[in-house]
């Protein structure tokens, strides 16, 4: 090779690498310069004029094929389904049809579907099956028979290989929940289908849902979660625990059973815990069914004055307010003009074994567990009536505070070693909300029993309204004294 | 036909395009793992290589049409065939476009018993750099190195498809066609010299695009 070649071939390496520019590589060599030029230029021409991109669609479409192909050849190396070459080329065939048939797409479509669950399984393949099975023809491969196999059908592999290459097809994370969400729907309904048809359910089956259901649980508590996504959970896990209650199991596939229920239990306190409480991250704020304040501004002269805040509407008349209400009533009505907080001598009701006694801090009437039940009051100042007043419990798993003008109580609540701020009541423009009763049996058990009790019991008595007139001066004068 | 003049001012700032590399190590494991099944790491090396592979094929046959159907060939007989690659033999990327080049000559060689002619040129590729269709001088001229890039004997064409198409080594275009790099070189060498005499003939300088 002549020293000019060499030269040539050096540029062109370090053009095409991006090492030097043109100019660069006529500076390495000026004695050459003349003649590498129009050849360089050239070079970096055809370059150029062969930097071409595939249309996006192709590349696309291409790429989703080139998958599904590579799912099947996993598929076979992995030999999950020894079949004779007819179904192999068929399944190949099968594959990228329902590719054509936009199967990627489907999965990465997010659609909210909440309420036929069950009726219509593996919904997104189904709707290419009819084409695709005209598109086979006479072809003695039915594949639509394939997602519909149920475990121990030759064509579950199939069916098992194709939810897989649906998940990788799916490209985003929601696009891979939602694909997940279908496959579980498909476990459960495979092993409905398989009782209904009077069979006995394997250890396999049985660890194949709790493999398809753990992962999602285990997302979902990593966080992320729409309401949407945990409903669909909740949904499948509730099937799957109705489902596996019915189940004849193989002798010995007791634990897988365990396991299986287990899983599910998790699941749906998991997937309940999203819908209610929001993001597992987040504080959770337990505002529920709306219970409309009636007006409180309204004279209300009469003594009894308790049924003004009326209490949640599941509270049944009779119970936890009436006796509050009927007890401590002729002694409130004096106490609106005093400061002080005052605690009934004898508990005024029992519920659930626990001694409630009636607690008066301005217009506020609550019932509060006493240091009986490992309750005390905090920091409850000597004379009048704080804003907010404190209860905690002795091992200081809880702490109630209530808002004594409007009401307004939080419960701070120790779980998993931190504490979560409760919102048990608020009032706002929109009314009064109080706390859903069985989400916070979900999210806290039986803790949740006694801050449920008071904040049942909160009631409010309105100032009078000469109050109200005598009160305005000093307000007056305190916003303007600063 | 534009001028020599227009012709210099357009292409003298035009680098090279440039090739995303992949690091080696990433591109061994990723190997690896996708000769075990792992369908992630097939998915990455189709990422990497489709668009390489595609401008080479491209480079080669001219049909955006044809191109899409033997690219997608080609990573359908790299599927079947990537349990059985060995990093002692050639490079990964040597190996692929081993597959492209094959895939191609087959391609030729039915079209041939077919009868077909020879593909031309389509003039609805699309350009991998959103501005060229901003100039229609620009365009022009890239239209014209592709035609007359088509009409070097295969063997050159080739070497610059894989060189300038899809930024092989000189050490690498070598192993993927089973040829000697001195081999690659001369060819190489020949290809851009007959480009040149196509292109921009020896003129006193106010020479115009050669009618092709």
């Amino acid at each position: 090779m002549t020293e000019f070649e060499t030269r040539l071939h050096e540029c062109l390496e370090a053009l095409s690498q991006g090492r030097w520019d043109l100019d660069e590589c006529l500076r390495h060599n000026p004695e050459h310069a003349t003649e590498l030029r129009p050849l360089l230029l050239v070079a970096s021409m055809t370059a150029r004029a062969y930097d071409v991109q595939p249309r996006a669609e192709f590349a696309a479409k291409a790429r989703e094929r080139f998958l599904i192909a590579s799912g099947q050849r996993l598929q076979e190396a992995m030999d999950i389904e020894p079949s004779p070459t007819f179904f192999a080329a068929a399944r190949v065939r099968f594959l990228m049809t329902a590719q054509r048939m936009k199967l990627g797409e489907r999965a990465t479509q997010r659609a909210p579907r909440r309420v036929p669950l069950f009726d219509s399984p593996f919904r997104a393949l189904a709707g290419g099956m009819a084409a695709v099975v005209a598109l086979l023809g006479a072809s003695t491969y039915t594949v639509s028979s394939a997602s519909a196999a149920l475990p121990g059908d030759w064509q579950y592999p199939i069916k098992l290989q194709t939810e897989r290459v649906r998940v990788s097809l799916a490209l985003t994370d929601d696009a891979k929940r939602s694909v997940k969400l279908d496959i579980a729907e498909e476990r459960v309904s495979e092993i409905e289908q398989l009782t209904k048809r009077g069979k006995i359910i394997g250890p396999g089956v049985l660890d194949r849902l709790v493999e398809q259901t753990q992962p999602l649980i285990d997302d979902a508590k990593d966080g992320g979660w729409d309401s949407d996504e945990a409903a669909r959970l909740e949904q499948v896990t509730e099937k799957q625990q109705e489902v596996l209650a019915t189940t004849q199991i193989a002798p010995g596939a007791q634990d897988n059973l365990s396991a299986a229920v287990d899983v599910s239990k998790t699941g749906q306190a998991v997937s309940k815990q999203i819908i209610f409480f929001g993001d597992p991250e987040r504080l959770p704020a337990v505002l529920t069914p709306s219970v409309p304040l009636t007006s409180t501004s309204t004279p209300a002269p009469t003594e009894t004055a308790t049924p003004e805040a009326s209490p949640p509407a599941d509270t049944t008349p009779g119970t936890a307010t009436t006796p509050a209400a009927t007890e401590p009533a002729p002694s409130t009505t004096p106490l609106l003009a005093t400061t002080d907080i005052v605690i009934s001598a004898e508990p005024v009701e029992t519920r659930n074994g626990v001694k409630l006694f009636s607690v008066t801090a301005g217009s506020l009437t609550i019932l509060v567990p006493s240091s009986a039940d490992g309750w005390k009051l905090d920091g409850a100042p000597e004379s009048g009536v704080p804003e907010l007043i404190k209860f905690s419990n002795q091992d200081g798993s809880s702490l109630i505070i209530i808002n004594t003008l409007n009401g307004d109580m939080w419960w701070f609540a120790s779980r998993n070693g931190q504490f979560d701020e409760v919102q048990m009541r608020i009032t706002n423009d929109g009314g009064t909300f109080v706390a859903d009763r069985d989400v916070l049996r979900t999210g806290y058990g039986n803790a949740s029993d006694i801050p449920w009790y008071v904040m049942q019991s909160i009631a409010l008595i309105p100032p009078p309204p000469t109050a109200t007139e005598t009160a305005t001066p000093p307000v007056a004068t305190a916003t303007a004294a600063p | 036909m534009p001028s020599m003049a227009s012709f210099r001012n357009e292409v003298s700032g035009v680098d090279f395009p440039s090739y995303p590399s992949i690091a080696p190590d990433l591109e061994r494991t990723t190997v690896d793992r996708a000769r075990t099944g792992d369908q992630q790491a097939l998915a990455d090396i189709y990422d990497w290589y489709m668009p390489r592979v595609y401008r080479y094929v491209m480079a080669r046959v001219g049909h955006p049409s044809e191109a899409e159907d033997l690219t997608e060939e080609v990573f359908l007989k790299m599927l079947g065939a990537i349990s059985d690659f060995r990093w002692r033999e050639v490079p990964f990327s040597s190996w692929i476009f081993r597959i492209a080049h094959n895939c191609i000559a087959t391609h030729y060689r039915k079209s041939a018993q077919r009868g077909g002619a020879t593909s031309e040129l389509s003039e609805d590729m699309v350009d991998g750099r959103p501005d060229l269709a901003t100039s229609v001088e620009e365009r022009l001229t890239i239209e014209e190195v592709r035609r007359a890039s088509a009409l070097l004997p295969e063997a050159q064409r080739e070497v610059i498809a894989l060189r300038f198409g899809s930024g092989l080594s000189i050490a690498d275009t070598a192993k993927a066609l089973g040829k000697r790099e001195g081999n690659i070189k001369a060819l190489q060498h020949k290809a851009v010299a007959k480009l040149q005499k196509m292109l921009i003939p020896a003129t006193n300088g106010t020479g115009t695009i050669r009618e092709l």
